[in-house]
């Protein structure tokens, strides 16, 4: 048994029961009752027929009817997930060239000379770019695929902008902190060695932080393909137009090929990102 | 931090500089590699003034100068190769640079390859730097330091991550080579036997000020002592 | 063998890795092959009538309906803009706020149970005592349930939020729950990996000094493992919050009162200019959110 009290949880502690608190306070301002979790008449036998068809996926339509000319079922599977991924591809190869431009600038490291003074305009320029960032990153990927959609119509450029915008916020944030917080002793010693304010950066600085920067890019391009097939409730025929279609007609069967899909992509994704963590660490 | 410093350092000499923990030695080496500024008087580098100097100039005048660092500051998820080739990044073009750093020429990795065989671990020279260990990256970041092509060698307390059976080998490695290249070297230590053993002149430093700044031979044995000695003032620290 | 031979030979020798390079080509093909596919209409970028759509809506439809009327004038715009705040922006900002908290309160609660299941040194037969403490030597039973956990926390967290709240509104019905359970669920799978993690990561000389004073797993984990986790998951907890937020606005769009409600409604009735002002709205709560998690993170922080 321990012998001496656990240690004091202190703030921690506070934050904890703070969170508690204001979970409760959401409760009951959002009028919600426990009731409400008991699914009811027609909904409940929806609830009933679509945990039934999980474990027979379809492998074909489940309509009675298909139109003649209508390609087999799983290569209208196949050329969702094609466009799913083809959408989040394009974005990220928009989003990673632009979220480093603006993550150098919104650094602290790339303004500063290593210890030395930073250079006169970096406080406006440093601010204003994190607030450029602050802005492309607060709205989403479907609020901006909302307005596209609003200025522009259904257009697969406006689809693929609308992920690439948020998500240059993002990798520009989260890699302006990466560099911040790495380790700045080789970009000490290559200025100590003579090297010029940009060599030191580049080799001295973001090195120590590029496996941090690769992996989080990688967790991006994840998130970048849920993202694309969420898109599909709007018009733009990925996975999540085709799952919600399935949906509507009460094709359950297909709905879970679908999200048996979806798993799989996932699942792949982890699996890849599990060994490129051990090669990098090894 | 420092106070009243006036130190001469002759072409070629080797200076160990002694004193306990933060009585100012990594600054000291700081400042005689300019990449520290002093608040009054001046460095001066083979007779020029570092404070005068703009700063392209003093990026030049610190390539003339290596420093190994304590901590080795090398990237551990590179290569050796692309360790030792950052020591060069203060002398040439961009482009240059860049190459060298991702696609070495055959002229930069033979030069690379033997500096690394005169510090003892020329097999390594592609290996992953983090896979090395502690006392094979401090030879690393020696070479780096000698791939600068410098006229003086600063070393930070090289012995600190080296157990004592090792230091005398690696001090003979530091003493050969300055005596090849010719070059002055201005070491801090904290291990004073072994400094006695090997240096001719040593410079004591206590709470920022000089101590000393003799030839061994003619410190008596109390000079040390003082050096080392608690401060009075303040009973309770370390 | 002569110099430039030997360096040869080290460079045939040295230690590649070959999927970490296989990966960055593949990533960069795809990128290209993504434009070159011909999925993406490329050509909309010349092309006019794009661009005169645009000029339309934002000189016509995106600028308020009093000032295309009457010119511009700080009045009119607030005449317009605070009916439109007052009825259903901030209504739908706090449902918003609401729904994230609970959800994150949630799936806080979800993930504290899930991670010990899932964290490979607390699920062994002797947890910190055997070994390296785990691996090859765990067996089966405990490496079934740390693997199997791992597996649905994925499960949980591979289906976006937007279509567990489409497959749960159809299923409970439109109140706030199917929001807050899409939230929950997705997050209790991320916030579940990160907490697992974490416990895997602690020093482990405190804990094996306390299992090997008898200990019992559920003592290690309520005692000792929980205050040492806290403060990191903590941190995880308040980043995801920030996520919260964002993906709570949006999830209005499916008929559940958030701010992505009246956001819908606004462009279902071609009311573009009250559509912009609730997204701008909807940034806004997004940034409030980012400063009270940053807020909160600094002060827990501080702390530990």
């Amino acid at each position: 048994m321990p012998e001496r009290a656990p240690p004091p949880l202190g703030r921690r502690g506070l934050v904890l029961a703070g969170a508690l608190a204001a979970g409760v306070l959401a409760y009951s301002f959002l009028d919600l009752s426990l009731a409400g979790l008991v699914p009811r008449g027609g909904q409940s036998r929806i609830l009933r027929e679509f945990l039934a068809a999980a474990l027979r996926p379809a492998l074909d339509y489940e309509a009675s009817f298909v139109p003649p000319g209508t390609p087999s079922f799983p290569r209208t599977v196949l050329a969702a997930v094609h466009r799913t991924l083809v959408f989040a591809a394009a974005a990220l190869s928009v989003s990673l060239p632009l979220g480093l431009v603006l993550g150098f600038c919104a650094s602290s490291v790339w303004w500063s000379d290593d210890g030395g003074r930073p250079r006169r305009l970096a406080p406006l320029a440093q601010w204003s770019v994190r607030l450029a960032i602050a802005g492309m990153r607060s709205v989403h990927e479907l609020l901006w695929a909302v307005v596209f959609l609003a200025a522009f119509g259904l257009n697969t450029l406006s689809a693929v902008a609308a992920i690439s915008i948020p998500f240059a916020g993002t990798l520009a944030k989260v890699f302006s902190e990466m560099l911040d917080e790495a380790p700045r002793n080789t970009a000490f010693a290559l200025r100590a060695a003579g090297a010029s304010p940009l060599r030191v950066f580049l080799f001295g600085l973001v090195p120590r932080a590029l496996p941090d920067m690769a992996a989080y890019t990688f967790y991006r391009f994840e998130c970048a393909v849920r993202s694309s097939a969420v898109l599909g409730f709007f018009g733009y025929e990925t996975l999540g137009y085709y799952l919600k279609l399935s949906f509507d007609n009460l094709h359950y069967r297909e709905v879970w090929t679908y999200l048996y899909v979806l798993f799989a992509l996932v699942l792949a994704f982890e699996a890849w990102s599990g060994a490129l963590r051990q090669r990098f660490v090894a | 931090m420092l106070e009243g410093i006036d130190l001469a350092v002759a072409r070629g000499e080797v200076v160990a500089v002694v004193g306990p923990s933060g009585s100012g030695k990594t600054t000291l080496l700081r400042l005689l590699n300019g990449t520290l500024r002093p608040t009054t008087g001046s460095v001066a580098l083979e007779g020029v003034d570092l404070g005068a100097l703009g700063p392209r100039a003093l990026r030049r005048a610190r390539a003339r100068v290596g420093f190994v660092h304590q901590d080795f500051a090398l990237v551990p998820n590179l290569r050796v190769s692309q360790n030792v080739a950052a020591g060069r990044l203060g002398q040439r073009g961009f482009l240059a640079a860049t190459r060298s750093m991702l696609w070495p020429g055959a002229r930069d990795l033979a030069a690379m390859h033997t500096l690394l065989g005169r510090v003892g671990i020329e097999e390594k020279l592609f290996a992953r730097t983090d896979t090395l260990s502690g006392g094979e990256q401090q030879r690393v970041a020696i070479a780096r330091a000698l791939f600068q092509e410098p006229v003086a060698l600063l070393a930070d307390e090289p012995l600190a991550s080296v157990d004592p059976a090792r230091s005398r080998d690696l001090m003979r490695l530091f003493f050969e080579i300055a005596t090849e290249r010719g070059l002055t070297m201005v070491v801090s230590m904290h291990d004073l036997a072994v400094a006695r053993e090997f240096f001719e002149r040593m410079v004591g430093l206590r709470e920022g000020r000089v101590a000393f700044d003799e030839r061994t031979s003619q410190i008596p044995q109390a000079r040390f002592d003082e050096l080392y000695r608690l401060a009075e003032r303040t009973p309770g620290d370390a | 063998m002569t110099a430039a031979e030997r360096i040869a030979e080290l460079h045939a020798a040295r230690p590649r890795s070959p999927l970490v390079r296989a990966t960055a080509l593949i990533l960069a093909g795809l990128a290209l092959y993504a434009w070159l596919s011909g999925e993406i209409a490329v050509a909309e970028l010349w092309s006019g009538r794009r661009w005169d759509n645009l000029r339309r809506f934002l000189e016509r439809d995106a600028t308020p309906y009093p000032l295309r009327a009457d010119g511009f004038s700080w009045s009119g715009l607030w005449e317009w803009a605070r009916p439109v705040l007052v009825e259903r922006g901030l209504p739908g900002a706090f449902a918003t706020l609401w729904i994230s908290v609970l959800a994150i309160v949630l799936a806080g609660g979800l993930a504290s149970l899930a991670a010990p299941l899932g964290a490979r040194t607390l699920m062994a037969r002797e947890p910190y005592l055997a070994g390296a403490g785990g691996g090859a030597s765990r067996p089966l039973f405990w490496r079934a349930v740390s693997g199997s956990t791992r597996a649905f926390l994925v499960l949980l967290r591979a289906i976006p939020e937007y279509l567990w709240a489409f497959l749960l509104l159809a299923m409970f019905g439109a109140s706030a729950w199917p929001a807050v359970l899409a939230l929950a669920i997705h997050n209790a799978g991320i916030l579940g990996r990160l907490g697992a993690d974490t416990i895997e990561n602690l020093d482990r000389a405190p804990l094996r000094a306390l299992r090997a004073l008898g200990a019992s797993r559920r003592r290690l984990v309520g005692f000792a493992v929980f205050p040492l986790a806290l403060g990191r998951f903590l941190l995880y907890f308040f980043y995801r919050f920030e996520t919260c937020v964002r993906e709570a606005t949006v999830l209005g769009m499916l008929g559940v009162v958030s701010l992505g409600y009246w956001i819908q409604d606004a462009r279902a009735r071609n009311l573009y200019d009250d559509m912009l002002l609730l997204v701008a709205l909807g940034a806004v709560l997004v940034l409030l959110g980012d400063l009270a998690s940053y807020a909160a993170r600094s002060w827990v922080k501080k702390a530990s």
